[in-house]
């Protein structure tokens, strides 16, 4: 078993650049590190992980837990308005949504993403019988580049 | 605060790897940043990572294709799947998205319990009809990714 308990990582003649090997991991023109993953390839850390996610109350009155949010708002029946606290680059961010389903949400309910996409923030639109209803509770993970 | 600097990793071998099983912070052990693309946001890595996802197979005999921090599926009916985790969240407030080859995903909780840290359960459905009527199906790529706190 090998730990290693830190605070900090950084170069000793370029603070933002490590190497290992003939490979930099940290390059500040890149922001990238990378990580071999299960097999031979690498990948990397940053765009791997998950920019925002939030569980949602159904009324869209707060978040029951949350990642990178500040603000919810309420736009209208069925589309909470999630608002980061740090934004992204751009509005291209891969969104990926589910909710809650019970007896009472009705028949045909189902998300869709809409424009209304933008570096800042990103709606839910939960439809029931082709109109927006409130969901049970939301569900909503992002993936993309911060900014 | 602790800093390491270096210029260069190896291995006494001149490897271009390191190897290492466990990395924690020392402030928090459960909390480690991440410079982000645009190079002076930071991101938090414990957060960002999906703490559970799988792919199941839920026809006939509903099985596991491939996974992680999942022990087992069980069948509870057309459509519908109990996922149980290996290593407990930390609440039930965890982020469950999913979606399957040609139909939707949802958190279930109808007859059934909420999800807790252990365990979760999901349906599959296509929405039919013009009255928009939802019609639950045994589905066989059923994806779904938890984000959240482990305990």
């Amino acid at each position: 078993m090998s730990t290693v308990v830190l605070d900090t990582i950084t170069g000793k003649s370029t603070a933002t650049t490590i190497t290992i090997g003939s490979t930099p991991v940290v390059s500040a023109s890149a922001n990238s590190m990378t990580i071999r993953g299960e097999g031979s390839a690498q990948t990397s850390i940053q765009q791997g992980l998950a920019k925002a996610w939030a569980q949602i109350e159904g009324d869209i009155t707060g978040y029951f837990d949350s990642f990178n949010t500040s603000s919810l708002t309420d736009v209208s029946a069925g589309r909470p308005r999630v608002t980061y606290t740090s934004n992204m680059a751009n509005d291209d961010a891969s969104l990926t949504i589910s909710h809650q389903y019970t007896a009472s949400s009705g028949t045909g309910s189902y998300f869709a993403n809409v424009g209304t996409r933008a570096t800042t923030h990103h709606d839910h639109n939960h439809y029931q019988n082709g109109s927006l209803i409130d969901a049970e509770k939301y569900n909503g993970t992002v993936h993309g580049d911060l900014a | 605060m602790s800093t390491i600097k270096v210029d260069t990793y190896q291995t006494r071998g001149g490897a271009s790897e390191i190897a290492i099983d466990k990395l924690k912070g020392v402030t928090a052990a459960g909390s480690m940043l991440v410079v982000a693309e645009g190079g002076t946001v930071t991101t938090n890595l414990q957060q960002g990572l999906a703490k559970q996802w799988l792919r199941l197979d839920g026809t006939g005999t509903v099985g596991i294709e491939d996974s992680l921090n999942t022990t087992s599926i069980t069948d509870n009916g057309t459509g519908k799947y109990g996922v149980t985790i290996a290593n407990d969240m930390a609440n039930a407030n965890y982020c469950m998205t999913g979606m399957a080859s040609d139909f939707h995903v949802a958190d279930e909780d109808a007859g059934g319990a909420d999800p807790t840290t252990g365990v979760y359960r999901l349906c599959c459905f296509f929405v039919s009809g013009t009255d928009g009527s939802r019609t639950f199906n045994d589905e066989d790529r059923v994806s779904c990714t938890v984000h959240g706190d482990l305990a």
